[in-house]
């Protein structure tokens, strides 16, 4: 036994129980027929033939479940012995892909594998990269800039000044960015004041803004404009048969339209119904997968020590948008890792970052030196659950702080 | 041409005994569900064409086992499909201490090395140190000389180490330490 055959192990363990027993004896069986007839009939069996070898080919493809990769990222992300230029001011760069922070600069590394270093008072403040590439989200104290990479324009969206808490999200086709604005209330029990989405056209870079209650929060913006909100529920009052309420704020209205009430209980484990500790459901994260459905990301409570909880992102719960209807529970990969509360710090974690077509993709801390920074980037393919790694950071890469599709 | 498929029931059983194996030993072959899934196929097609020699012979198992490292290689030929799952040009540095995180990157890492590995190098490396084969029986299966074992084990195991700096413990615990 060594050390070598237990991984082997672990990565065998992977495979599924592949039974094609009844179909190879079928391909026997119609090989011993060919061998029998006529040459015309051979002629067609040999063209059945070439579809049963066509078709495991293709079949990857067809069916949507080949394994995922992100063309635009690099291979490795590393930090060059030069320092890279200024974000020019002349002209346009190509459609950006990850921002990385080294020492006291933030670095955009564009997906012709160039680099350039950001403004030095962006640093610490940008936010993520639109999921086309094209706009870079930097938050300053009292506004959210969309600086445009394709030219040299810039959009400022109001963020409500200086104290006002910010959140924002892209729609999945990079056409629409949304962001809610309010005024944190001192106490769960009190709703934000002033909260508000502002919506941007980001193809003709109007801007509207809509009041909203001060009792839920963003959770996406779709194709269509519309942006989906979630109840906030007070994590105190939450129990495993807490409904997730959504809502749909319409663009062209801006009033809420499609309230739908969601009894996450099915989709629990009976351990999770079971537990003691319940595992909170509250809808805190919220990602869009696509033009209807929803991914959102519920909390679970555990236990940090004996005298208090608490609170870790656990797998992703799919609602299809059309029917308000949970469809699917995605179970992420090592959850408990996922810790990043300052109580609960692991030598490594994972950190979701942006929501893609291709699936999720994650930052994995865990440098032992400088302690905690990134490894790798990890795409999670949510057709097979596959995890893996899809880009690599080298040890002066300080920390990933915007990719594709995220907004931080 | 010899078609004994007619006692299939004898067939089935003795796949339903091994299926789990087979299916362990495809995956590795070729890190992809579905491209394991088409390994087994073909060797199974192959074995279901002559189960009536295969199971009278002594060992059946290492015929199957010859089969299916036989169609691996020449599958790889045929197809001169890239793998699906294509691996990155760096692994991450290795982490300090050993945890479950560290565990998942080393058999992220280790599925990425094998992944750029010739499929005889590939199956040198399942044989030897998954299915804990000698040499000798390894050669058998792949219907080589020992020596090309030998050779192809030195080699995959350097490659291994090269692309995957941080499994290098692993390799340097093996008893014969050939790299």
């Amino acid at each position: 036994m060594n050390r070598l055959k237990d991984l082997l192990d672990d990565v065998a363990e992977q495979a599924k129980l592949y039974d094609p027993t009844d179909r190879a004896l079928a391909v026997a069986r119609r090989r011993r027929r060919v061998a029998r007839v006529t040459p015309v009939a051979l002629a067609a069996a040999v063209a059945i033939a070439l579809a049963a070898v066509w078709l495991p080919l293709h079949r990857s493809a067809a069916d949507g479940d080949a394994a995922a990769t992100v063309s635009w990222l690099p291979d490795r992300i590393t930090v060059p012995k030069k320092a890279p230029p200024l974000l020019p001011i002349d002209h346009g760069v190509a459609p950006g892909s990850v921002v990385y922070q080294t020492g006291d600069k933030a670095v955009l590394v564009t997906e012709d594998s160039r680099q350039y270093q950001l403004p030095r008072e962006w640093t610490g403040y940008v936010r993520g990269v639109s999921p086309d590439g094209r706009w870079l989200a930097i938050e300053t104290g009292e506004k959210v800039l969309l600086r445009d990479l394709s030219g040299t324009g810039q959009i400022e969206v109001a963020g409500g000044g200086a104290g006002v808490a910010k959140h924002g999200s892209w729609s999945p086709d990079g056409h629409w960015f949304a962001l809610w604005t309010a005024k944190v209330a001192s106490n769960t029990a009190e709703s934000d004041a002033d909260p508000r989405i502002t919506t941007v056209d980001l193809y003709s870079r109007q801007q509207q803004v809509a009041p909203i209650s001060g009792s839920v929060t963003l959770t996406g913006v779709l194709n269509s404009g519309d942006v989906a909100l979630a109840d906030r529920i007070s994590p105190d009052q939450v129990t495993t048969s807490t409904p997730i309420r959504l809502s749909i704020l319409d663009r062209q209205t801006r009033q809420v339209r499609d309230r739908y009430q969601i009894d996450p209980t099915p989709w629990l484990s009976t351990k999770e119904r079971q537990a003691r500790q319940p595992a909170g459901l509250p809808s805190v994260e919220a990602l869009l997968a696509d033009g209807r459905t929803l991914l959102i990301r519920p909390f679970v409570r555990l236990p940090v020590n004996r005298d208090s909880v608490g609170y870790v992102p656990d797998d992703a719960l799919a609602i299809n948008l059309d029917t308000g209807k949970l469809t699917r529970r995605y179970y992420l990969p090592d959850p408990r890792i996922a810790v990043s509360t300052r109580d609960m710090v692991a030598d490594h974690n994972r950190t979701l970052k942006s929501m893609l077509p291709e699936g999720l993709l994650y930052v994995h801390n865990g440098r032992t030196s400088p302690p905690g920074g990134p490894i790798a980037l990890e795409l999670l393919d949510l057709s097979t659950g596959r995890l893996q790694v899809v880009s690599t950071a080298s040890s002066a890469v300080a920390d990933i702080v915007g990719l594709r599709g995220g907004t931080g | 041409v010899y078609l004994d498929v007619d006692d299939d029931e004898g067939l089935r059983d003795f796949v339903r005994a091994r299926l789990a194996g087979l299916s362990r030993i495809a995956y590795l072959l070729t890190g992809d569900h579905h491209a394991a899934e088409d390994l087994v196929q073909g060797a199974l097609v192959k074995v279901a064409a002559r189960w009536a020699r295969v199971s009278a012979t002594d060992n059946p198992d290492a015929y199957v086992r010859r089969i299916i490292y036989h169609e691996h290689v020449s599958a790889w030929r045929r197809r001169h499909r890239q793998p699906l799952e294509q691996p990155t040009a760096q692994p991450p540095e290795r982490p300090g201490r050993r945890d479950e995180a560290e565990d998942a990157i080393r058999r992220l890492l280790l599925q990425q090395a094998l992944a750029k590995l010739t499929p005889r190098q590939r199956a040198v490396i399942v044989l030897r140190f998954f299915e804990d084969l000698s040499e000798a029986e390894a050669a058998a299966a792949l219907g080589v000389s020992r020596g090309t074992v030998k050779s192809q084990t030195h080699h995959a195991l350097g490659r291994l180490r090269a692309l995957a700096p941080e499994l290098a413990d692993l390799i340097n615990d093996l008893p014969e330490v050939l790299v």
